[in-house]
């Protein structure tokens, strides 16, 4: 991956920005995260999703479902792809947490979070587990849901609902 | 020192914020009632937090003596579903292993809670409440 930059990041519109500007406020660039596969991380994605989309000042609602959504796909890399121990300490493997808004000809945002693990894959076992939850928050909480994977790795991509523009 | 998680931020800067541990992340009370057991939970329950909870439960069927235990989630920020399985598996507990009252969950409508339960089927499963007075009475 290369290193991210603000210079890369284009998650704004330039009429958005333009808005963010006219009212004093920096336009927040596109979220990037990196962290070792530890179960703990799951919290630390959950934290900086949210802080990032009130920066956005996404509706409080549409927080809480990405957040629900983001900490699914954050667990099962943990938890399946790099099969973590609860107790572990140290890490396995990587987890990439990327955020950019895309917005709509009509002016309404959605944000979308992509999760990348490079850890192995395996099909949820239907029926009562965690892991078939999972797979329901996230599918419940997003307009759409996508996963990939291959031997080198999954990818969860995460596209919210929409949001109504910046009032301006 | 490297920070254990190597993280990168847009700017290129190291992580900041500490990492918590489970503790930080879910605190746990377990207060004998008149009618019952209730085991407070105030945090986020997560694949990391669940298992504590998981025995907070499992402590407490030890101790009711035929009363019903209440779970109250009305202080729970976060719930997904590795805490989603702890419900359902302690529930199912408490009715086939131990031939307890069924567990009794209390859930205000808080969102952060009632979404999940919802998204996943668990309110037609769970006994919900919506007080602990209300679980202990029933």
């Amino acid at each position: 991956m290369a290193p991210p930059s603000e210079q890369d990041e284009q998650p704004l519109g330039s009429a958005q920005e333009q808005r963010y500007w006219r009212q004093g406020m920096p336009a927040p660039a596109g979220l990037e995260l990196v962290f070792g596969a530890e179960w703990v991380i799951a919290s630390l994605v959950r934290q900086r999703v949210a802080s990032w989309l009130r920066e956005l000042r996404w509706p409080p609602a549409q927080i809480e479902e990405l957040v629900l959504a983001v900490s699914e796909a954050v667990s099962n890399s943990v938890e399946h792809g790099y099969q973590v121990m609860p107790d572990a300490v140290g890490q396995s493997g990587a987890v990439e947490v990327r955020g950019r808004v895309v917005q709509e000809p009509d002016g309404f945002r959605r944000a979308e979070l992509t999760v990348r693990d490079h850890g192995a894959w395996r099909e949820p076992v239907p029926g009562v587990s965690s892991r078939g939850h999972g797979m329901l928050i996230m599918r419940a909480c997003v307009d759409r849901f996508t996963v990939n994977h291959s031997a080198a790795g999954t990818t969860v991509v995460l596209l919210g609902r929409p949001a109504p523009p910046l009032p301006g | 020192m490297k920070p254990a998680g190597d993280e990168r931020t847009p700017d290129g800067g190291e992580r900041a914020e500490p990492r918590p541990d489970r503790e930080q992340l879910i605190s746990l009370r377990t207060v004998d009632r008149d009618g019952g057991v209730v085991v407070e939970v105030d945090g986020e329950i997560d694949g990391l937090t669940a298992p504590r909870l998981r025995s907070a439960v499992f402590d407490a069927f030890d101790r009711v003596d035929g009363k019903p235990v209440v779970v109250d989630l009305t202080s729970v920020r976060f719930l997904g579903s590795a805490g989603l399985r702890a419900l359902f598996d302690m529930a199912a507990e408490s009715v086939n292993q131990r031939g307890h009252t069924p567990l009794r969950v209390v859930v205000d409508h808080t969102r952060p809670v009632i979404r999940p339960i919802e998204i996943v089927g668990l309110d037609n499963v769970l006994a919900l409440y919506e007080s602990v007075s209300d679980a202990l009475v029933h």
